[in-house]
Parts: structure tokens; sequence; C-alpha cells
């Protein structure tokens, strides 16, 4: 099985400076604050943030290639309220709020999600799991799941091949036009394999004396540094500092 | 708690849920991306893929607790992995511990109709959840929300499909002796 960590390591290894757990109670800071904020100024301070904090942890192609999915698709959303506005012209004594705040909120969104997934390592990912303190029941599932992405990846590009071999090319007009033949070409042979590696890996398990009674290695819970500290204090006094001024103001 | 004691699950069935939810994950994303972006067809096509490998799963394992894990696994590395939100995380969390809850009582898991019911009641729950965080994200354009209602219902149609797809698929794997019961 090829691993998923060699690719990208050398750029993403000095990059995240900030605990996986750290950025977990970032999102869940944001994504729970932003529902209560409707300000627009407020808002606009927030994903200014976010991108700061976004762009701290590298990987700025991809946060571009983001940050324009989410233009387009707010693009189409004016497009759409445009000719909303001949039809119903009320639509337009809302403010400015009602057409920013919901793309800003996605921006933030996007911002600490990226922060969170894209910059990871899988191995970092791996460790993170550990030192959750997560039950057997959970590490077990989600690091089998996570170390068999890349074996699927290869099982697709196989199928493929052999979907290629047979005289059909899987691209948007075939998933389209013939959903009844992905389903059968591409879906059921991958869940035959998926259900082979299973069993494979299930007795491995076994043999490798893995069982109820077995006892989880816990790695130590590395401490907050200093880092981690200044970006949950900014997240806390940003997030919940707007809230207040909103409700003060 | 039962449901997280190592005692209750043999490993075999949390590799195969780790295993199934990693499929789940790749085989929806691959069809998305090979759709291109908002395309109505495969938007249904995955999320009937999805729903008929979840019937699989809960085929194979027969167990109180197999949604609650399946959707604790699939979030947790959503989050960590692919980028999903947390706030909709405890929402599905309940979603498929209320489910588990619906198939379980007087041998539910044992019976296959309340296995079907109990899987399109996690879809529909799970979706429910997300549309409301969505409500709360677009408060003010409900024109965007209306939209996203649109399309989450679009995919519910697929998931609805799904139930029916996942029950020729577990025939077929039955068949080929892969599911026994």
């Amino acid at each position: 099985m090829p691993a998923l960590s060699v690719s990208n390591c050398s750029n993403l290894s000095s990059k995240n400076f900030i605990d996986v757990r750290t950025r977990m109670l970032i999102c869940l800071v944001c994504s729970t604050g932003i529902i209560f904020i409707q300000s627009p100024p407020a808002l606009g301070i927030l994903a200014l943030a976010s991108l700061v904090y976004a762009l701290a942890h590298g990987r700025i192609k991809v946060l571009t290639v983001a940050w324009c999915g989410v233009g387009i698709i707010f693009a189409m959303a004016m497009c759409c309220i445009r000719i909303m506005l001949i039809f119903w012209p009320e639509i337009g004594e809302m403010g400015p709020g009602a057409f920013f705040n919901p793309f800003l909120r996605v921006l933030i969104l996007v911002n600490t999600i990226f922060a969170l997934a894209v910059s990871s390592r899988i191995q970092d990912l791996m460790t993170s799991l550990k030192t959750l303190g997560l039950p057997f029941v959970i590490y077990l599932p989600a690091s089998v799941m996570i170390r068999f992405i890349p074996e699927f990846i290869n099982d697709v590009k196989l199928i493929r091949e052999s979907m290629r071999i047979k005289g059909f090319n899987p691209g948007i007009q075939f998933v389209t036009l013939h959903p009844f033949l992905v389903v059968r070409l591409l879906v059921v042979p991958l869940t035959i394999r998926a259900l082979r590696s299973a069993d494979t890996l299930s007795v491995a398990a076994e043999l490798k004396g893995m069982d109820a009674n077995t006892r989880m290695t816990k790695m130590p819970s590395p401490k907050p540094g200093a880092w981690d500290i200044i970006a949950t204090a900014c997240a806390l006094v940003l997030t919940f500092g707007s809230i207040a001024a909103e409700k003060l103001l | 708690m039962k449901l997280f004691s190592s005692d209750y699950w043999a490993p075999s069935e949390l590799i195969l849920i780790g295993t199934f939810t990693g499929l789940i994950k790749i085989s929806t994303m691959l069809i998305a991306l090979a759709g291109g972006g908002m395309n109505p067809v495969t938007l249904v096509l995955k999320n009937t893929v999805a729903t008929s490998l979840l019937i699989i799963l809960v085929y194979k394992i027969r167990k109180f607790g197999v949604l609650t894990l399946f959707s604790v696994i699939s979030t947790l590395v959503s989050l960590l992995l692919m980028g999903g939100n947390l706030m909709s995380i405890a929402g599905v969390m309940i979603s498929g511990f209320v489910c588990d809850l619906f198939i379980a009582p007087w041998n539910g898991f044992a019976k296959p109709i309340r296995l079907i019911l109990g899987i399109g009641l996690f879809d529909f729950m799970s979706r429910a959840v997300s549309l409301g965080y969505s409500y709360f994200l677009y408060q003010e354009q409900m024109g965007m929300f209306l939209m996203g209602v649109v399309m989450v219902a679009l995919g519910y149609m697929g998931c609805l499909m799904g139930l029916g797809t996942g029950i020729i698929f577990v025939k077929e794997l039955r068949h080929a002796g892969i599911i026994r019961e």
C-alpha cells in the first residue's frame, strides 16, 4: 500500500505549528459563532482574521482555488438575486447584510476547515487520533479508513483501466448518460474488492492477536504551545467579542 | 457505555465499518467529481450508491450501534481529512443513535424491513440536521437556503432509490455467499 503521507511532507512539516486539537476548537468556535453574528463589518473582520489563520498554514494555491470556488458560487448567487430584484424590488430594501452575510459566513467556514483538513499530513492525523484519547472502537475503524484511502484510489485506477479496455470512457458524459453502467462497472467491483480487503485485514488482525482484551497504547498528549494559546485566544475574543458588541451597540 | 466497549465489537466488525466508511466516502466523491459539479444525475447516483453500501454494511453487522459508530467514524474522518462541518457532527451522531434505537426493539436487526426503514430514517435525519445548520448560515437569503433544500431533496430521492438497489445488492451478495445471514 502506498504511503499517502509521503507526498507533500516537505512543505507541510514546518507549517503545522498549531496542534490539531486547537484547530478543532477554533473550527467549533467559528462555526458556532457565525450563526449569531449578523453585522457585515463583524463578519468581515472575522473573515479577514480567518484568512490570515488559513494563510499561516501554507498551501496558498489550494486556498486560492477554494476561494475562487466560493467566489464563483457567490457571483452566480448575485446574478440570481439581480434577476429576482427585477420581479421583487422589496429584496433590495433589506440592506447589504442580506447579500454579503451568507458569503462571509461561508468564507469563514472555508478558512477554518482548510486549516484543519487540508494542511494536515496523514501521519499527523493518525498521531492526533491517538492523542485525542479516543476509545479503541473509534480509533481502529478510523485508522483503517484513513489507511485504506490510498488502496481504494488504486482500486479505482485499476477498474478505470479495465473500463477503458472494455471500450467505456468514464467521463462526465458517460456518468450522466449511463448511471446504471457506472454502478455495474465501477461500484460493484469496488464493493467486492473492499469486502475482500476487509476480510484479509480481519484475518491479519486476528493472527496478530488483536481482540477485545487488546490494550491501546496511548500517546502522551502534547502540552499546548504559545501559538495554540494565541490562536485560541484570538478566535474566542474575535467571535464572542463580535457577538457581544452586536448585542450591546 | 456498552456501545463504546471493546468487548461488544469484534475487531473484524470494526475493520468492516472502517473499510465501508472509506468506500462510501471515496465512491461518492468519485461520482461527484466525474459528474462535474451541479449535475443532478450524479447527485442522485452518489446518494443511491451511498445508501446501497450502507445497507450492505448494516446487513453484514446486525448489531445495535452500527449506525452510530458509522456516523462517528464518518464525521470524524470527514472533519480531519476532507473538511466536514463540526456543527453538523453532533446532529449526525444523534441521528445514528436515534435510528439504532428505532431498529433495535423486538429484535429489529433480524428484520429486513426495520433495517431498511431505519436507514431511510438515518438518511432523512442527517440531511435535516445539515439543512437546519444551513438555515442559520443563510438566514438573510432564504432563496439560497431554498436552493439548498431542492438539492438535498433531490439527493434524498437518490437515497430512497438506494434503499431499493441496496436490497438487490444484498440479494446478489447473499447469492455469492458474502452475506450469510
